[in-house]
């Protein structure tokens, strides 16, 4: 009798909990960039929820019930991969939407394609707690924006492939405008996305511009955007505290002497806090980048301390109010570092 | 060059109008009208002729003008890309030399992946008490060191549709005796062959797990932000909380308002020798449990919980009757993060009550108790909490009562290895008391995923 009372209320529950379905495609991601990265190639086709926010450590995020009732009736999921997410896994079983599980169809991995950074030879937990497939930090540099996007293209086009088309053309203008964004005009008309990419890609952009001419013309005069604004702190000596800026780093040619932390994840020691110390002494850094999310007291101390610069830089979309989309990211860590690393 | 071309046949054009136009002068006067036409017409032909040639002659100049421009462009184009092969490969060198002078240099192999991940989780405690104490054997365990329990923590995927999870555990029941258990080890089934659509909101758990009653039960020892289980968990629920084996089922439970509303009904077997009739008892139990968790904004966080656990208390009673036992707790957490350094400081309040209700010889029995804990974390790493827990009616006596005071400092090198301080207070009205220091060691190491192992972290 009892046993009877409780299935029926069961039953009535499932019942109630058929959804209805929403006209736009709901696609929900890890991160902020990764959710503005959708906005960008999905349109009004998608509506985008984002699962942390940019203020927040991408690499701890509380598995609450909150987070997984967001996936449940999700239609694609996009998160970045490579072990930056962890805590994804607790969500995804407790929403239950085999749609979306990993490996499943509406489930895309934005690293998938990307060469990552930073690969430990040797799997241990004595090498740091995180960043065991190598760094995963790939949105900070924006060539890989490019790829993360193809790769959510891919996904959107097989759970709705009636949107290819709009999906294709929006995919081709956020290529272009991270191109004109990142090299300038004059530079892609020049060379093209491809060969640009190639230099780039290498770590010798520059130094095959400054060597070569078109039109009688050296061409990096052709060099226009962020790349641009940048070249004054090429091969600049910066401290970071986590590892979070590797691909920014490769992306503008800076050189990162210490990290704060002295294995990903694990807190500073004071014998690693001496060794920054000397390394900022010895390599006359200007600035001491961190994530907001980290121990910003502790950056502004030590930056005191060896009289340089503190900044914390925005290390996603949403991680402080100027950083709206993957565009105004960009802008404002390069005004950040413009405004404060110049020695 | 483009006039020329259009100088020449302008001339040329000009020489066969010329020639044409001089024939009819030795031609028949009728047929005159009739030459001129057809001379106009050759000419109109020959325009044509000419000027379709001059367009081709033009298109011709225009490509090979575009191929001296493609050549120097594309010569550019090679050169990139010849470069950045060069530097590529010259980056590769410096990488393996890197690697070679690395520490290791085996990457870890793919054949691993479909092997479970393994999780090994030490607890070691060290206590230092006021007065003698016992275990629940009767054995003394004052004054010592403890590797309290060790659990394997065995998981993988099984098939598209389940996980499995298997718990094993060797816990020091009395000082140098350890005792093999299966702590968990059940089925997950996230999806349902052939319903993933309909019901894709439902999950079922199979096998042996700590049931779904309030916060902590489910919590393993190790993962507790406290050294002991709160007194009215151990008095409602037995020393270890409550594990049983059969099935459960946990709905997301949809409503109108999209709240995250989760709703859990077990069956199980009612062997809980401190709730149920214990081992011996062939009745099931029924427990269900409706939470609601609420994420206000990236500061604030709470959870409202309700559970209710029945089974039948005696496990000889009289032919054709029962006695139910009843357990119901509600309980509440709150948690306050900063939304800027929120890893760096936190605050977690959290309570729980349990009421009892018991059928026994012709009346009925109420116990109640409940407990309160608030924990700071102060710096990234350091913790502290303290937790007031209070149980009424001890073992033996309904008008007893029972409380505790605990303090607690805990430090984590990492995610994986802690050490905690604490301090307990234990007052029963039966004039026992007992004031112990703790010093507890909890370290993980396996092949798991790095993830916040310790809950309330
Ligand atoms: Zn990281």
């Amino acid at each position: 009798m009892r046993v009877h009372l409780w299935f029926t209320m069961a039953t009535l529950l499932l019942t109630f909990g058929v959804g209805l379905a929403d006209e736009r495609l709901k696609v929900v991601t890890s991160n902020e960039t990764l959710a503005a990265v959708a906005r960008e190639v999905g349109g009004d086709r998608v509506e985008v929820f984002s699962l942390s926010r940019g203020v927040e450590d991408p690499h701890y995020v509380s598995p609450t019930p909150s987070l997984m009732l967001q996936v449940t009736d999700a239609d694609l999921f996009f998160e970045n991969g490579m072990e930056l997410e962890c805590w994804v896994e607790r969500v995804l079983d407790g929403g239950r939407n085999a749609k979306i599980r990993r490996g499943a169809k509406a489930h895309v991995y934005a690293c998938a394609g990307i060469s990552p950074l930073e690969v430990p030879s040797t799997l241990s937990r004595s090498e740091g707690c995180i960043h065991a497939h190598g760094n995963p930090h790939i949105w900070l540099d924006p060539i890989n924006a490019k790829t993360m996007a193809a790769n959510l293209v891919e996904g959107l086009k097989r759970v709705d492939p009636e949107g290819s088309e709009v999906y294709d053309q929006r995919y081709a203008q956020f290529r272009a405008r991270i191109d004109v964004a990142f090299y300038g005009r004059d530079l892609i008309e020049v060379l093209g996305s491809e060969y640009c990419d190639r230099l780039q890609r290498s770590g010798g952009l520059i130094e095959f511009l400054e060597a070569h001419e078109y039109k009688g013309r050296s061409l990096i005069e052709s060099l226009g955007g962020w790349r641009k604004k940048m070249l004054p702190l090429r091969d600049m000596n910066l401290v970071a505290y986590h590892q979070t800026w590797a691909y920014l780093r490769d992306a503008f040619d800076l050189d990162v002497v210490a990290h704060v932390e002295p294995k990903p994840g694990i807190s500073p020691t004071p014998s690693q806090i001496s060794l920054v110390r000397r390394m900022i002494e010895r390599h006359e850094v200007p600035a001491i980048i961190s994530a907001p999310y980290y121990d910003v007291g502790k950056v502004r101390t030590l930056a005191e301390e060896t009289k340089t610069n503190a900044v914390v830089l925005p290390s996603g979309v949403g991680a402080d109010a100027a950083s709206v989309d993957y565009f105004s990211l960009f802008e404002r860590i390069t005004d950040l570092l413009l405004e404060n690393a110049r020695s | 060059m483009k006039s020329i071309i259009r100088w020449s046949s302008v001339s040329l054009l000009s020489f066969s109008v010329l020639s044409v136009s001089t024939a009819p002068l030795f031609g028949q006067e009728s047929g005159k009208d009739k030459q001129i036409e057809e001379v106009q017409k050759q000419i109109q032909k020959l325009r044509t002729l000419y000027e379709n040639r001059l367009e081709d002659l033009e298109k011709e100049v225009d490509r090979l003008r575009g191929e001296k421009k493609d050549s120097s462009l594309q010569k550019l184009r090679r050169k990139a890309a010849e470069f950045s092969e060069k530097k590529k490969k010259e980056q590769e060198v410096m990488d393996a030399a890197a690697r070679l002078t690395g520490p290791g240099s085996i990457i870890s192999s793919k054949f691993n992946e479909f092997n479970p991940r393994i999780t090994v989780f030490s607890d070691f405690l060290g206590r230092l008490d006021g007065r003698r104490v016992n275990n629940d054997e009767g054995v003394d365990t004052t004054d010592r060191f403890s590797l309290r329990e060790v659990e394997v923590d065995f998981r993988a995927d099984i098939d598209t549709y389940a996980k499995g999870v298997l718990i094993l555990a060797m816990e020091e029941h009395s000082p140098n005796e350890y005792e093999f258990k299966v702590e968990e080890g059940y089925l997950d089934l996230h999806t349902i062959p052939g319903l993933e659509d309909v019901a894709h909101n439902l999950r079922f758990k199979i096998g042996r797990f700590r049931t779904e009653f309030g916060i902590v039960n489910i919590l393993h020892n190790h993962d507790l932000p406290w050294t002991s289980r709160p007194l009215p968990v151990i008095g409602f629920l037995g020393e270890e909380g409550d594990v049983e084996n059969g099935l459960g089922i946990e709905y997301l439970v949809h409503n109108p308002w999209n709240e995250a509303i989760t709703f859990n009904f077990q069956i199980v077997n009612g062997e809980n020798s401190t709730l149920f009739a214990g081992a011996n008892s062939n009745d099931l139990a029924f427990l269900g449990r409706l939470k609601w968790h609420k994420q206000l904004s990236l500061e604030h966080e709470f959870q409202f919980g309700a559970s209710a656990y029945t089974g039948n208390a005696a496990s000889d009673p009289p032919a054709d009757t029962t006695r139910l036992s009843t357990l119901m707790g509600a309980d509440f957490y709150y948690r306050w993060r900063p939304e800027k350094g929120g890893d760096q400081t936190s605050i977690l309040f959290q309570t729980e009550a349990y009421l009892r209700h018991r059928e026994e010889n012709d009346r009925t029995r109420n116990r109640w108790g409940f407990y309160s804990a608030l924990q700071h974390q102060f710096l990234k790493n350091f913790y502290a909490g303290a937790r007031f827990d209070y149980l009424s009616g001890a073992p033996n006596s309904e008008n007893d009562w029972h409380h505790k005071e605990a303090i607690y400092l805990s430090y984590y090198t990492s995610e994986f290895l802690r050490f905690r301080l604490g301090y307990e207070h234990e007052e029963e009205n039966n004039g026992f008391d007992n004031d112990t220091l703790m010093f507890q060691v909890t370290w993980v190491f396996g092949s798991h995923a790095v993830e916040p192992y310790w809950v309330n972290r």
